[in-house]
């Protein structure tokens, strides 16, 4: 059961020092995305507004999460805030990090 | 974010029976149409997002901004799904807290101004302690939970939230509170009262729920008592049946079914009790039915349907017997005799039925005793006295409650015999009544022609009862139904003389008391005088019963004597008797020496033996007609009559003064008064006792005199002369005027009397009178 505002997939994987994450947020307005650092937590906020809002159009069913997300993902060390890069990649959010100490 | 005090303006949604609260997702089905209208809008905005807030009252259909809550949620559509009844199923989720400012109507949905209201984030001890406390209920109320819930499951859910309203969310969401207090936790301005509030919901729903538990329980426990007590029953039964035991009730209709085969039982009682013990095996021991068929069984089981005793048909035997037991008598011995005889000669011959009649203490009772001794069968006595209800005789149907055999098949079972000797005792003394008249059944069971087949109410078989030996006995024939009369054989037990009571004391009175003491008949003399002393002056009966007590009286008070310490042998005197016996009880009634006219010596016979009776009358000058006193029957009122009558019609042959019978009225009266006195015996002595009255002439004081008389003066016989004759002799009297035609009665008078009484035969009033005088 999930609480709270929607939570989007994440896969977190690394090459060596290099760490991934990658997080399933198709159709979010990437201006809009906010990554807060805290030690060695991740917090991913965002909004995905509908993009088909010309009048006439009916919604027969519904199944994907609007509006705003939230994801934290915690990882096993402190991570050195001035590593992160992110890149929007075919609706993919894609965060590299490092650790503190490695950097 | 930061747009907490501006105002925005989303659809809105209003809900019923629930509150949407923040972080929870729950579903929702929306079918109004301004509802539906207000998802669509919402489903039209880039974020899908609406206000969802409670309605007051669920009943409104239309809610305006009265009727909501002020107090709602921001909620996002998480899923949406149309219906087939164009309905629209959606999963909400709630994202804020919102206050509604207020609720624009004008469009097709409602649109809700609204507020961010954040949720409140105070952190104090008090929070820490209650949030721990709430968590702990929330386990117990797990705990408690029957049914679908799965266990674990709510403590595993909040185990995955930190934040203790995100706590009180879920429980309150779980718990199904109602709507106001889900919205007063919804509105909470702290988390305390936040927490209190669950708090409290939850002490409560936890009590709820201990009470329910023990309900279930408790009707839980109930079953498996039953269950318990059955499942030890049927081991019970195994280990019985281990050991080759029987459960009670099996055991108790096999060992009837063991009885009932031994019986021997006739073809329709086997078919019966075949059937009755199948009936028997299928009832619990508990139901009524179930002792009623076991008596039944019981009864049939034990009824000798075939065992008989051998009859001793030894006539020396018998006679020898009699004879041990019973002094004189000699005409009913001879009958017995007689039967036996037949018997010998004929051993299918039907059961005799015999009638003893005879006043008390006559010994009819004993005799029986005595004849089935000389046969050697069994003895049962059944009184008949007072019986007054057919069923006491024949039984009750079982139908009824406490239904019983009747007394002729319980003296069999009893006997266990099926010819045993049964006395039917006082046979005269039947009542009836409206339950029926017993003499009527009795009937059938004295006729042998009927009694073959004799069935009993209660055992409702046929039972063979030409086997048995009936006696019957009675102190008068007079009650006795004609019919039943007709059926049995009459033996009449005259009273004994004074001679034969002093015999019956000697051998068998005396000897027998003076067993019942435990003193030999060497200590006691008691003399023929004595014994005479006794009959005479302490007794008066036909019988010997008064004697047995006086005779046993005395023998008591000798038996203090010795008791005291005297060994001597000890010869009773006459002159001993006042001492022994207190003063003399009767006088002899002494001839009354000097008689005056009028007063004639009677005799009459009673239940109790003969006895002497005074006619007294006298002239009431004056007076007219006749009076009659004394308690009279209306038969012996006729024969005063008709006496009167012949000696008016009479009057000149008699040599009587017209004068004298036209100027007197005549009063008779005949003492004892209190005692009723009825029969036709006492027409010459009346007539005797007016003929001397109008001739001024006593009548002579050695004589008395029995017999009917009729208008014409013709003298006829009457009954009872042989007590009668015993009577006059007590008395002293020895002449007796009677019916020529009794005179063949005196056969049966001992020798000795005939010769100490003149008997004078008379055939009409004139030779009576010609004797009287």
């Amino acid at each position: 059961m999930e609480f709270g505002l929607w939570k989007p997939p994440a896969d977190v994987l690394h090459l060596g020092e290099r760490w991934f994450i990658k997080l399933e947020v198709a159709g979010v307005c990437p201006e809009e995305v906010e990554i807060v650092v805290h030690r060695n937590t991740l917090r991913i906020r965002g909004c995905r507004r509908d993009m088909l809002l010309e009048e006439g159009y009916f919604y027969h069913s519904l199944e994907i999460s609007y509006s705003r997300f939230e994801r934290i993902v915690e990882l096993p060390f402190t991570i050195a805030t001035d590593s992160i890069r992110w890149e929007y990649r075919e609706g993919m959010l894609l965060i590299q990090l490092q650790k503190e100490d490695a950097s | 974010m930061s747009s907490e005090a501006s105002t925005e303006v989303l659809p809105l949604l209003p809900i019923k029976e629930m509150v949407l609260m923040v972080h929870m997702e729950h579903p929702v089905v929306v079918g109004r149409a301004r509802s539906i209208a207000a998802v669509e809008a919402a489903l039209a905005g880039e974020e899908k997002t609406l206000v969802v807030v409670a309605q007051r009252d669920s009943a409104v259909d239309a809610p305006s901004q009265q009727d909501l809550y002020a107090i709602g949620t921001r909620a996002l559509i998480r899923k949406m799904e149309r219906r087939s009844n164009g309905g629209i199923s959606i999963s909400l989720r709630g994202l804020e807290r919102v206050q509604i400012e207020d609720v624009d109507s004008t469009n097709p949905y409602q649109q809700a101004r609204f507020k961010v209201v954040p949720l409140p984030s105070d952190q104090s001890s008090e929070v820490e302690a209650l949030h721990r406390d709430v968590l702990e209920q929330a386990r117990q109320v797990e705990e408690l939970m029957t049914s679908d819930w799965p266990k674990g499951l709510l403590v595993q859910m909040l185990e995955s939230l930190r934040d203790p309203l995100d706590h009180v969310f879920v429980l309150a969401s779980l718990l199904r509170l109602d709507v106001k207090k889900q919205q007063a936790i919804h509105e909470a301005n702290s988390r305390l009262q936040a927490l209190r509030l669950i708090h409290d919901y939850l002490n409560h729903e936890i009590q709820v729920l201990t009470i329910q538990q023990e309900i279930a329980n408790q009707a839980a426990s109930n079953v498996s008592q039953e269950q318990r007590q059955y499942m030890l029953r049927k081991q019970m039964a195994a280990i019985q049946k281990e050991l080759g035991e029987q459960n009670p009730e099996q055991a108790e209709v096999e060992e009837l079914r063991q009885k009932l085969e031994e019986r021997n039982l006739p073809e329709a009682a086997q078919k019966v009790a075949d059937r009755e013990l199948d009936r028997l095996e299928r009832l619990p021991p508990a139901a009524q039915d179930y002792q009623l068929i076991r008596g039944y069984l019981e009864l049939v089981a034990e009824l000798p349907w075939s065992k008989s005793t051998e009859d001793n048909l030894d006539l020396g035997h018998a006679r020898a017997i009699l004879d041990q037991d019973h002094f004189d008598l000699a005409e009913v011995k001879e009958r017995i005799i007689e039967h036996l005889a037949v018997r010998k000669l004929n051993p299918r011959s039907r059961g005799a039925i015999l009638c003893f009649v005879g006043g008390p203490g006559v010994g009819k009772t004993s005799l029986g005793q005595s004849i089935a001794r000389a046969l050697g069968r069994e003895f049962e006595r059944i009184a008949m006295g007072g019986l007054h209800d057919e069923s006491e005789l024949r039984g009750h149907r079982r139908t009824y409650i406490g239904a019983m055999p009747g007394r002729i098949i319980q003296a069999i079972r009893n006997k266990g015999v099926n010819n045993p000797l049964l006395l039917l005792d006082e046979i005269d003394k039947l009542g009836r009544d409206y339950r029926g008249d017993p003499s009527a059944a009795l009937m059938e069971i004295l006729d042998p022609s009927q009694n073959v087949e004799f069935r009993d109410n209660y055992l409702d078989l046929p039972f063979d009862l030409s086997r048995v030996f009936f006696v019957a006995t009675a102190n008068t024939l007079d009650t006795i139904p004609r019919p039943l009369l007709d059926r049995m054989e009459v033996l009449r037990l005259s009273g004994y003389t004074e001679e034969e009571k002093v015999q019956i004391a000697r051998r068998y009175l005396v000897p027998r008391q003076l067993k019942e003491v435990n003193l030999s008949e060497e200590k006691v003399r008691m003399s023929d005088a004595v014994l005479e002393q006794i009959v005479r002056r302490y007794t008066r009966e036909a019988g010997v019963r008064e004697l047995n007590r006086q005779v046993a009286r005395v023998v008591r008070k000798l038996a203090v004597r010795f008791a005291e310490g005297n060994d001597e042998p000890v010869s009773v005197e006459p002159s001993q008797l006042p001492d022994l016996l207190g003063p003399e009880r009767f006088f002899v009634e002494k001839l009354r020496q000097e008689t005056v006219p009028g007063i004639t010596t009677g005799l009459a016979w009673t239940e109790a033996g003969g006895d002497v009776l005074f006619v007294e009358a006298v002239l009431m000058p004056g007076g007219k007609g006749l009076t009659l006193t004394g308690q009279l029957g209306e038969v012996m009122k006729e024969s005063a009559q008709a006496a009167q009558s012949y000696i008016w019609s009479q009057a000149d042959n008699l040599g009587i003064s017209r004068d004298k019978l036209q100027s007197n009225g005549i009063h008779v009266h005949v003492p004892a008064g209190a005692i009723p006195k009825d029969g036709p015996s006492a027409g010459v002595t009346m007539a005797t006792s007016m003929l001397s009255l109008y001739l001024d002439k006593p009548v002579r004081s050695d004589t008395a005199m029995t017999g009917e008389i009729t208008l014409a003066g013709l003298v006829l016989p009457v009954g009872g002369v042989k007590e009668k004759a015993l009577a006059a002799r007590r008395t002293g009297i020895t002449r007796v005027i009677l019916p020529k035609d009794n005179v063949k009665d005196l056969s049966e008078i001992d020798e000795t009397i005939r010769r100490e009484i003149e008997f004078v035969p008379v055939t009409n009033l004139k030779e009576v009178f010609r004797a009287a005088f």
